[in-house]
């Protein structure tokens, strides 16, 4: 070892003691995006907890950047907040100057997890040995039949037809689940093969599926994260797939990021993007022109992790898509683009702030006297659907792709 | 991914969002492709046109006439260059005031069909307060800053509120500022009184941010409680304006008001807002709002980092977001990225530079200062009635907000620049900000809509 080296593994080991993880070249962007904080306070008009919590119990994202420039960075300290944020990125898109307050936020959490594990919140400990021991965010079923009857009692109540799965080596597509729809929304993952099948998509699905990391990142695991990119990395390289398609927003932002830092030449789409740039609008057009069924009245919700971790555009893929089918008339809440509070986590350690950020969407949804309303993401279908159970609410959650399965197979 | 529109703007502050609304107005479809919040939604809200000439220190009572005097001795402010575009030199003074008069109105009428009300014009000078108790020139207020009567009964008794647990406004360092200042000028009410009332369901809360605020004042419970608190004070006080802290609703200022004055019987004002302000950001979702229910495609969270040219024009331009990239063709562009805090100009040791095209930056007088370190463009006292010539710099157009080069000639046929970006005004001390982005914007969005159609 050189003096250099020596010195460097002494300095290493100090910091080690006195609980600080260095920045890794990976993270000096997100910390020099924070230097460009000018204290404007734009951020705070915007995050979703502050009506919801109040800038007592959260500080906001300006909080989050201004303790970041705090030295030595004591982040045990911040444990009280950083859970509470729901990873939405409203902040970063409304900053003049891009301050990346989410992956701040991840950034923190990893800090916490790896120095001061007991601040971390219990059901957090619990979802990553879950995904330690099964590669999913959620526990499988025990019993393959008991899973099978799920899915098909789904099936059944929405009218969609089942297929058998598809597991090759030589596909154009790979379709990726994601844990939500492979063990509990089952019925978007049988939707989404119904929409490929339509098209007539050569596509696979993987022969065991894993979850894309994205709870890892977020609950600041990263090493468990980059180990499951790897494998996917993997995967998708010796398929040698031209497109993965999602069905899920979280997935779509996490495999959009690997497929960059892991230089995949397959390029990730959820299914909305697919069905309009790959498939293409005249095709979808055509098709979807056939479509039947009573009027429905349609409120849409949009993903954070679809509208701001990936483009706003696929907010008018979905706008462009609802419009297709002559059924359906959607209705706007003015409040589409507004965090449905799933993200982050939260709902997993505390589900009274995940539901008071929902609570926007649920009375401006409910108020609008819609049919159902969609959203292209399992997260924000369930945390919807279970905010409004909870609010007493009335309401019919349904997936955007469920919902274009259902008039693609006639309903 | 490859869209097409007959008109791209690029920049989504109150400059690009009139521009974009001006060329929808035409019947032209409509890209607004922008990165995050700028200076707009910072702003108090409040739309100055022209509070003072460059170098005055008193202020424009008639903004219509402020205007025509700057445009007949100011020759590159940018109120002067549109009125030049549209006339020889001789008149260019009354199309200027024209100009300026027709793009209000115009906006009135717009930003109120998108819910949010507006009052004031060309004619009057209108004297809001700020959180300060102090009090500034503007010219178009949101009708819950109008004060009315209250600047000059001198039988009126105001009373300012602060809500504990909000810093933002202290009622008694404000109910004293502004007594002064009626004293200084001999008009305006007699008796200044300040008070600080909790709000039920808040006062578990020590610490309260004004949007919180807002947002509870959106509900009838929360205006309940704001005037349950209140009711017994006036009665007291016998007040007949309560002045309130920027915190009047998150979207629509004008029902908070009017609910408000009913239940208390008195005139509510809102002061101006302060950063983070509630009302800049209620003036930007307006903005926004009135440009999307005109059936403008508004590309949040995309930065614009290259486009292409060809034969001297614009033909697209390539845009990021946090994941994909999306590339916009049109026939005319417009250039509305605001300026230091928007992005458009950017500045560091090396000097002042355009962002996106890389066009050379000038100053109040059209000198050039590309290679200026920015902090030379200052002066040691921070207020001067001049203020920091850093403030006057951006790009220079011709007469149809055309950028030009060095040699002074037109860099692209269809690109229009608005707003912040330009140089030849300092807002800060002419208190036009605003005013110019509106203007130009309305300007901007005029001539952009023009080029496309000869194209067409
Ligand atoms: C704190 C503060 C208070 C103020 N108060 C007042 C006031 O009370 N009254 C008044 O009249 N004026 C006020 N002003 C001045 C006024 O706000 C500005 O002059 C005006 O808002 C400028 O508007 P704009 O549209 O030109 O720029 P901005 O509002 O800054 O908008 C520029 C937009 O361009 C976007 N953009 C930049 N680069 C790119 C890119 N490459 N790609 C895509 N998008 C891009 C930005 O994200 C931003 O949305 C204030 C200014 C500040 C800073
Ligand atoms: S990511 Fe969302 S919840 Fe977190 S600080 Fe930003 S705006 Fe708030
Ligand atoms: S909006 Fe951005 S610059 Fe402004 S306070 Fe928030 S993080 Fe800082």
């Amino acid at each position: 070892m050189s003096d250099e080296e020596e010195a460097y593994q002494f300095v290493l080991g100090t910091l080690s003691r006195e609980r600080i993880v260095p920045y890794s070249e990976a993270e000096l962007p997100i910390v020099k995006s924070v230097e460009q904080c000018i204290n404007c306070g734009v951020c705070l008009n915007h995050c979703p907890l502050i009506p919801a919590v109040g800038v007592m119990r959260f500080p906001g994202p300006r909080g989050i950047a201004v303790r970041l420039s705090r030295s030595p960075p004591e982040f045990w300290t911040d444990a009280d907040v950083i859970y509470l944020c729901t990873g939405c990125g409203t902040c970063r898109e409304v900053c003049p100057n891009d301050v990346d307050i989410p992956s701040v936020v991840n950034m923190i959490r990893k800090r916490i997890l790896r120095t001061m594990p007991d601040l971390v919140p219990l059901p957090l400990h619990q979802l990553q040995e879950r995904v330690r021991e099964y590669g999913l965010a959620f526990e499988p079923w025990e019993d393959p039949e008991d899973k099978a009857d799920s899915r098909d009692m789904r099936l059944e109540r929405l009218g969609l037809p089942l297929f058998e799965d598809r597991i090759t080596d030589h596909a154009e597509v790979l379709y990726y689940p994601g844990c939500q729809a492979e063990e509990r929304a089952q019925e978007i993952r049988e939707a989404a093969k119904v929409i490929l099948e339509h098209f007539r998509v050569d596509y696979t699905l993987l022969e065991e599926m894993r979850c894309c990391g994205l709870p890892l990142e977020l609950l600041g695991d990263d090493e468990q994260a980059e180990e499951l990119a790897g494998r996917l990395t993997e995967q998708v390289r010796s398929l040698g797939v031209e497109y993965v398609v999602t069905t899920c927003a979280g997935c779509t932002s996490r495999l959009s990021e690997i497929a960059v830092s892991h230089h995949w030449s397959a390029k990730v789409l959820h299914i909305v993007e697919y069905l309009r740039e790959v498939i293409g609008e005249e095709r979808v057009r055509d098709t979807l022109r056939a479509a039947t069924g009573p009027p429905e009245a349609v409120a849409v919700h949009q993903p954070c992790h679809l509208i701001r971790h990936v483009s706003r555009n696929i907010g008018d893929d979905m706008e462009w898509l609802l419009d297709l089918i002559a059924p359906v008339t959607v209705k706007h809440s003015g409040v589409e683009d507004s965090c449905c509070g799933g993200g982050g986590l939260v709902n997993h350690h505390d589900t009274k702030t995940s539901d008071a950020v929902t609570r926007v969407n649920v009375e401006a949804i409910g108020a609008l006297g819609v049919d159902r309303a969609v959203a292209p993401c399992p997260l924000c279908v369930a945390q919807l659907e279970n905010a409004a159970f909870r609010a007493g609410v009335d309401m019919d959650v349904e997936d955007l792709t469920v919902l274009v399965a259902q008039y693609l197979s006639g309903e | 991914m490859q869209v097409e529109s007959d008109v791209v703007v690029i920049g989504g502050g109150m400059a690009g969002l009139v521009a974009a609304a001006v060329a929808l107005d035409a019947g032209l479809s409509v890209t607004v492709v922008t990165r995050g919040h700028g200076a707009t939604a910072s702003s108090s809200g409040a739309i100055d046109i022209l509070g003072y000439l460059p170098g005055a220190v008193l202020p424009v009572e008639i903004p219509a006439d402020g205007v025509h005097t700057l445009a007949m001795f100011h020759p590159w402010h940018p109120y002067t260059l549109i009125g030049l575009g549209t006339t020889d030199a001789g008149r260019s003074a009354d199309a200027s005031v024209a100009q300026v008069s027709d793009a209000i109105d115009w906006f009135r009428d717009r930003i109120s069909s998108a819910g949010l009300e507006i009052s004031g014009s060309v004619s009057e000078t209108q004297w809001p307060v700020s959180v300060l108790g102090t009090v500034k020139p503007t010219t178009l207020l949101q009708s819950s800053m109008v004060t009315g009567s209250m600047s000059t009964d001198a039988d009126a008794t105001v009373l300012f509120v602060g809500l504990r647990g909000l810093p933002d406004l202290n009622p008694r360092a404000a109910s004293s500022a502004y007594s002064e200042w009626c004293q200084s000028t001999g008009e305006g009410p007699h008796r200044v009184v300040g008070t600080v009332v909790e709000l039920r369901s808040l006062s578990q809360r020590q610490a309260l941010s004004s949007i919180e605020i807002a947002h509870h004042l959106d509900t009838d419970a929360g205006r309940t409680e704001l005037t349950d608190a209140l009711v017994p004070i006036v009665n007291n006080t016998g007040a007949t304006h309560v002045v309130l802290p920027p915190v009047m609703g998150v979207v629509d200022s004008h029902e908070a008001r009017e609910s408000l004055e009913t239940a208390l019987g008195c005139r509510v004002i809102e002061t101006l807002g302060v950063p983070p302000s509630v009302p800049g950001s209620r003036l930007q979702a307006a903005l926004e709002r009135m440009v999307v229910s005109m059936g403008g495609r508004l590309l949040k969270g995309h930065t614009v980092q290259d486009h292409r040219v060809t034969d001297g024009r614009i033909t697209e331009v390539t845009a990021r977001s946090r994941r994909r990239s999306v590339t916009v063709s049109a026939s005319a562009f417009v250039l509305a990225t605001g300026k230091f805090v928007g992005g458009g100009i950017v500045g560091d040791e090396t000097g002042l530079r355009e962002f996106l095209f890389g066009l050379p930056v000038f100053d109040a007088q059209r000198y050039l200062v590309g290679d200026e370190r920015p902090s030379h463009l200052t002066s040691v006292r921070s207020v001067t009635p001049t203020g920091h010539r850093v403030f006057a710099c951006g790009v220079g157009t011709d007469t149809m907000l055309r950028p030009v080069g060095v040699d002074g000639d037109v860099v692209y046929e269809n690109l229009f620049c608005a707003g912040a970006i330009l140089a030849g005004y300092n807002y800060q001390t002419e208190k036009s900000g605003l005013g110019v982005a509106l203007v130009t914007g309305h300007t901007a969005g005029t001539y952009a809509a023009r080029e496309t159609k000869e194209v067409m």
